[in-house]
């Protein structure tokens, strides 16, 4: 079974028993692998009523076909649960060198069933997998911990965990590999830590075969030509300033969250853009697997208070600890991002629920007593404390730790967090880029940038270029860029490559590239209207799994702000973001009823019928 | 007419002086692709363009008062 490696590990871990299966070759087929795979098994496996940190749900981390390949940015995997911040469902995506390394040691994925009675990781090394007790290692950070279990095994393995904020069942909690890489949104990490899972080790020399080696061989060569042609005229943007640079791209089109979504436009952008970055506390880039961008930076921040060092910032990061929480102060919004990074929660999360308790403050919703502090704009050393606070539910941090959506309700302002189904917004103002609303308000995970992109073509005008402002058309473009995600998602690929080379700029955005790739690599033999079905096939099943979860059109909402509150400034100045016309129009294109539930006929077609 | 024009990421270098926002005169009726020779971007550079923050074209217009930026197409996350 080429391409894919064949295996699947099943760990139960409340009778600490460690089981190899054969990857369902039906189902690897229809679903692809990573994101597909991963709600494949949950679907089948797990209840969707169930309650998303007791030992009834099941956590599935699972690569790509494509994932350790070579084919450039084959590098990443999925962990799919239960989400305990939506209430539905979750898909985190991760690169790193983690994911290849699991398939080298012999694995698809790893599906986690139950809950250990202590604390256990899980050991792969070459197609043996074992569970080892890990008391010594709960309350350390996802450095610390990486460090011990390296010493511990061997040197070159690779290690995702959770900190202490997975431990301590934050519900943004994320599942950090190889340091500084974070399987992020949603709670991943939370479910972790309520199955008493500290840590997944890998280790393999395997290799991974190719359907065709030589035609395989002949598509690198010809993808990478072109990326380095593209290269020679126009220096990757990525790779001079990380993913820091859309500060100055979003400021400039008048979408940067500023003010928790009260402005779209930061005063102080310089002082936290890419360039800014660079300069000033870069010290080296860092790529996943087999990727020649390299996005990733490694960074130092020498400023006595905020002293430290590790990855990031990234764009997200930025607009979420920055310009949402109008800190300008760059040495504590690294700092504050290292602490996340350590203590395993989500930035964009961790960010707009701290700017979600400044307006509450500053409205005086919520006061001093409440907070054991002030919670004023821009101030950078609260941002660092609330972050620390937060991953250990210390004193205010422990309703940091809910997040925005139960701490603006809590506080009788449920209005004020900037969130789609419970999860915050990634950084873009949906009232400057129409598309983005209804990709947040329909991504099965809420609130995310990445399950669906429109800012492709709304903003970065890379893919089927889009006017920005108008809602008109959207609803088959998103639904394009959201079956597209599914694509890359589930061969193991990056949204950063893929979306450049491996998809044609043209109508419905064929992914021409990964098509080529995949029947390269696994020999399927799949047709491009075949892929793009498995694409629309696993959308539909993650809506099938929140359906079960009593999810319906009445989730599908964005809050008052983004809909009626006109944007005060910029570029974007005067509008507010269609939501209900794009629906209208959305849920036909989807095939879905005007409750928002795939009709009978749409499962049919995409073979997701029951019985 | 003036048209103020912006540089984003490493196409500052096209910039006349030091700054990556200037404004330009340019005759009436002129278009994108006119501002591209004169600032020197070559033709084969692939270029993101807006005008007044929405999508434009290399044969795009340009009237008084436009703000005209240019970018390279980019991947975001």
């Amino acid at each position: 079974m080429p391409g894919w490696i064949g295996r699947m590990l099943n760990v139960d871990l409340s009778r600490g028993r460690v089981m190899e299966e054969a990857l369902d070759t039906v189902a690897a087929r229809n679903y692809i692998g990573g994101r597909g795979l991963g709600i494949y098994y949950l679907n089948r496996m797990a209840s969707p009523l169930c309650h998303p940190l007791s030992e009834e749900n099941v956590l599935i981390m699972a690569t790509g076909p494509l994932t350790g390949t070579g084919a450039p940015t084959g590098a990443r995997y999925m962990v799919v649960t239960k989400s305990p911040l939506s209430g539905g469902l979750t898909c985190s995506n991760s690169g790193g060198q983690f994911p290849a390394e699991l398939k080298f040691a012999g694995f698809d994925g790893i599906i986690f069933t139950g809950k250990a009675a202590e604390p256990v990781y899980l050991s792969v090394k070459n197609g043996k997998a074992e569970l080892r007790q890990a008391a010594h290692l709960w309350g350390k950070d996802t450095h610390e911990s990486t460090d011990k279990l390296l010493q511990e095994t061997q040197p070159d393995a690779r290690v995702a965990c959770i900190g202490q904020a997975g431990e301590n069942r934050v519900l943004f909690a994320s599942v950090m590999n190889d340091r500084d890489r974070a399987a992020g949104r949603s709670g991943v990490g939370a479910v972790m830590g309520s199955k008493n899972l500290k840590a997944v080790v890998v280790k393999g020399e395997g290799r991974i075969p190719l359907a065709d080696d030589a035609a395989f061989k002949s598509i690198n060569r010809e993808t990478l030509k072109r990326f380095n042609e593209a290269s020679r005229v126009s220096p990757p943007a990525l790779r001079n300033y990380g993913t820091a640079y859309g500060v100055e791209v979003m400021n400039h089109f008048g979408i940067l969250p500023t003010k928790n979504f009260q402005m779209g436009t930061f005063h102080y952008w310089e002082r936290i853009n890419g360039k800014t970055l660079r300069e000033k506390f870069f010290v080296r880039n860092r790529a996943c697997y087999a990727c020649p961008i390299g996005c990733g930076r490694n960074t130092r921040v020498e400023v006595p208070g905020f002293e430290g060092s590790g990855e990031g910032p990234e764009y997200e990061t930025i607009y979420a600890l920055g310009a949402n929480c109008m800190v300008d102060n760059y040495p504590a919004v690294i700092k504050a991002n290292y602490i996340c990074n350590e203590m395993g929660m989500d930035t964009i999360t961790m960010g707009t629920t701290i700017a979600c308790a400044m307006e509450l403050f500053e409205r005086g919703y919520l006061t001093e007593k409440d907070a054991g502090r002030p919670l004023i704009w821009g101030d950078g050393q609260a941002l660092v404390d609330l972050c620390r606070m937060t991953a250990l539910r210390e004193g205010f941090g422990n309703i940091l730790a809910e997040g925005s959506f139960r701490l603006a309700e809590r506080f009788g302002h449920p209005e004020l967090a900037m969130v789609a189904k419970k999860q915050e917004f990634a950084g873009y103002d949906p009232r400057g880029a129409q598309g983005m609303g209804l990709a947040y308000a329909t991504s099965p995970i809420g609130g995310s940038h990445m399950r669906g992109d429109p800012a492709y073509s709304e903003v970065f005008g890379v893919l089927q270029k889009a006017d920005p402002f108008t809602a008109k058309g959207k609803a088959g473009l998103v639904k394009d860029h959201q079956d597209l995600s599914c694509i890359i998602d589930s061969a193991g690929l990056c949204i950063f490559f893929a979306a450049r080379f491996m998809v044609r700029d043209e109508k419905n955005l064929p992914p021409e590239g990964i098509l080529k790739y995949l029947n390269a690599a696994t020999g399927a033999n799949y047709t491009l209207n075949e892929l793009n079905t498995a694409g629309e096939r696993i959308f539909n099943a993650e809506r099938l799994f929140l359906t079960r979860a009593g999810f319906s059109a009445k989730d599908d909402t964005l809050p008052p702000r983004i809909t009626f509150e006109p944007l005060p400034d910029g570029p974007a100045k005067g509008h507010v973001c269609h939501l209900e016309e794009m629906l209208k129009d959305y849920y036909p294109v989807r095939g879905w009823t005007a409750g928002g539930i795939p009709t009978e006929q749409t499962l049919a077609r995409l073979g997701l019928r029951e019985g | 007419m003036i048209i103020r024009v912006q540089l984003f990421l490493h196409l500052r270098k096209f910039a006349p002086g030091e700054d990556a926002t200037f404004d330009m005169a340019v005759e009436q009726g002129t278009t994108v692709d006119h501002i591209v020779k004169r600032l020197g971007i070559p033709p084969e550079m692939e270029l993101l363009i807006s005008i007044n923050g929405r999508h434009a074209d290399l044969d795009s217009p340009l009237l008084e008062g436009d703000a005209i930026t240019f970018l390279v197409p980019i991947a975001g996350g």
